[in-house]
């Protein structure tokens, strides 16, 4: 066996056993689509090495069931020597043996396994594994992926499948009618079911998907899910981060580079040009502060408060009930998965976009992405920075944004040909989220945040010094300040702060602080930095997901809307006086 | 027959026919919701929103756009 490839349908946990499999850490929620793209790891298998590969779930291999081609694609290129394994939800046996049908007749040696076998009894389904191994001519292991029961006996089942293709290869049923004929009769043999009344829990799950109480949970969820953001990160950087960082980290390096005397180029590049480690700019004080104090806090609140809303099931859930909503927008309420993973990193929600079918969904959601739901980082400088200002300066920003991304949304729905597919998604059982898997989430997501982001800021600090050093700023100023000023009301040095923000957002919020802008102002230049450009990050996920028609058209959308949004705010305050 | 939409919430109805094209209709049936399966109705979120069904014998439920969800076809009585 050289590779062994996992497929299955959408959310029977082939992520899950994927990890379990190889020791990678690998994002897996309870949602269809959480995968989207293949990811690659090794194992060792009866002492030898072997690469696993974990595919995007699909229900079928023929094309209306794959929202993209990548599981089909691999799995119709299958090289001598690769193993299938098929992963199957054994609470919904009936269902995928359509797929391990179709898998069987590719004639590569396969094996499945039949996972979520704990959820399987309760739920008064039993399955005689035997017997189903015998029906498809294949070894059938139950096993839990989340826990780990089960996979030694896999692991010892594959490493005695033989090399050889199996000869003849099982002919797929040509008519449907003669396909169900065959799963009905696998059905009828291997599974037990017995009827059971719905639980007390159940009808109370039940609550949350049913008018006018599914409003209700989803109000209550979103305030709730914010407020402990809110509330937990405050009160980590307010007792411990901060500070911190003040009375210990700052002294420190103050006192480590004493010896350079003021007006240094390298004083002023590692230390800034003041004692406010918001305003200073020096590589060493604003450099780490904003993503290690300001914004770290957010990040894990918030990926906390994420990993139960993906794992309980209950992000699906709030899709469905928003399905309405987004349809207005041209979208349909499966959009609600980018929109939430958005609000963490943009990167991921832009990604994301791949579980929509259309292209035409995909720049809507983009697009809607970019304007309406500011990334963690940005989310947590507007809080710091604007909210110096008051509650109704953070308000404004958010409100701003919110109506600026409906508008554009109900103009591109106008505009685009088309409209929304209507929603078909499935609802997996609700299940308790088990800490350690939130925890390992949560550790891999703020990881890749540090690794990416705490360099990139760094690294925009760095570049903003240099500009200043050698005089860049002063020419950026001249070109960009006057349509600053004319347009938006806005210092003319700003221009320095919308360049550095196409590095990092987080950073060009905090660039503000030393300008001391006045509240209407604030919110204007909050808004359009937002708005204006997506980070560069985000910006090259974009360009490799979409046409490059589509990317520029989301682009000039993106700073039309910063225009606009801007010199509405602009007017209208100024109009409150 | 009426469609599924019409149906009582929480009664289990047989389906006898899916009104669509060969696409829809593969999407359905990739989930289990074919000609003689036996679903169930479990919630209607709202006059224009998706419904929610569940298939006999499996443990997930499947929300459904309105539009969709008007073309499957199911028995008049509870069977």
């Amino acid at each position: 066996m050289k590779r062994l490839i996992l497929a299955g349908n959408p959310n029977v946990g082939k992520s899950a056993l994927f990890a379990r499999l190889t020791g990678l850490d690998i994002i897996a929620s309870n949602y269809p689509g959480t995968t989207v793209a293949y990811s690659r790891g090794t194992t060792v298998i009866g002492g030898r090495r072997i690469t696993v590969i974990d595919t995007p779930g699909v229900y079928c291999l023929e094309p209306v069931c794959a929202a993209d081609q990548v599981t089909a694609d691999i799995l119709r290129s299958l090289d001598p020597g690769d193993v299938v394994l098929n992963v199957m939800d054994a609470t919904n046996l009936e269902r995928s043996l359509t797929l391990t049908l179709q898998l069987l007749a590719l004639g590569a040696p396969t094996v499945i396994a039949l996972n979520k076998w704990d959820l399987a009894e309760p739920r008064g389904i039993a399955i005689d594994a035997a017997a189903l191994s015998e029906e498809l001519g294949v070894p059938a292991v139950p096993v839990v992926g989340v826990s780990g029961a089960g996979i030694r006996e896999l692991v010892a089942t594959l490493a005695r499948v033989p090399e050889k293709p199996r000869q003849p290869p099982r002919t797929f049923p040509e008519t449907k009618e003669a396909r169900w004929e065959l799963i009905g009769r696998i059905t009828a043999r291997v599974q037990r079911l017995s009827h059971r009344h719905p639980t007390f829990a159940e009808g109370l799950q039940e609550l949350t998907i049913r008018m006018p109480w599914a409003a209700l949970f989803a109000i209550v969820a979103a305030a709730l899910s914010f407020w402990i953001i809110r509330t937990s990160a405050e009160w980590f950087i307010g007792s411990v981060a901060d500070p911190l960082f003040m009375d210990g980290f700052l002294p420190f390096i103050n006192r480590l580079f004493a010896g350079l005397p003021d007006g240094h180029w390298l004083r002023l590049l590692l230390l800034g040009s003041s004692g406010s480690p918001m305003e200073s700019f020096g590589v060493l004080t604003t450099g780490l502060y904003v993503p290690l104090v300001a914004v770290l806090p957010y990040i894990v609140a918030f990926n906390l408060v994420l990993a139960v809303l993906e794992d309980s099931g209950y992000l699906v859930r709030l899709a469905v009930v928003l399905d309405r909503y987004f349809h207005v927008l041209g979208l349909h309420g499966y959009a609600a998965v980018p929109f939430v993973l958005g609000m963490g990193c943009k990167v991921p929600g832009v990604l994301a976009t791949r579980i929509l079918e259309t292209e035409r969904e995909k720049m809507i959601a983009m697009s809607l992405i970019l304007l309406m739901t500011p990334c963690m980082p940005q989310s947590a400088m507007i809080l710091s920075v604007v909210g110096e200002h008051g509650w109704q300066a953070v308000a404004a920003v958010f409100g701003t944004l919110a109506l600026t991304g409906l508008a554009a949304g109900l103009l591109l729905n106008r505009l685009l040909k088309g409209s929304a597919p209507e929603l078909f998604v499935e609802i997996p059982p609700y299940q308790a989220p088990s800490p350690l898997s939130l925890l390992k989430k949560t550790v891999m997501r703020v990881r890749s945040f540090i690794a990416e982001a705490v360099p990139m800021i760094i690294a925009g600090i760095a570049a903003v010094s240099v500009l200043e050093l050698v005089g860049g700023i002063r020419l950026l100023t001249r070109v960009f300040g006057p349509p600053l000023t004319a347009i938006l009301d806005l210092p003319p040095e700003l221009a320095v702060v919308m360049v550095s923000g196409f590095l990092r957002k987080d950073v060009s919020i905090a660039l503000l602080v030393p300008f001391n802008l006045g509240a209407g102002q604030a919110v204007v230049a909050a808004v359009v930095l937002v708005v204006y450009l997506p980070c560069v990050a985000t910006f090259t996920t974009m360009a490799r997901e979409l046409r490059p028609r589509t990317v520029i058209a989301v682009l000039a959308i993106g700073l039309a809307a910063a225009t606009a949004a801007g010199v509405a705010v602009r007017v209208l305050l100024s109009a409150a006086g | 027959m009426i469609p599924l939409t019409a149906h009582r919430r929480g009664v289990p109805a047989t389906v006898m026919e899916l009104r669509g094209g060969h696409a829809m209709r593969s999407r359905l049936e990739a989930l289990g919701i074919r000609e003689g399966k036996r679903i169930t109705l479990v919630s209607v979120l709202g006059r224009h929103g998706p419904v929610i069904l569940q298939v006999e014998g499996s443990s997930t439920q499947i929300a459904v756009g309105r539009g969709m969800a008007g073309r499957i076809l199911v028995s008049e009585h509870a069977a």
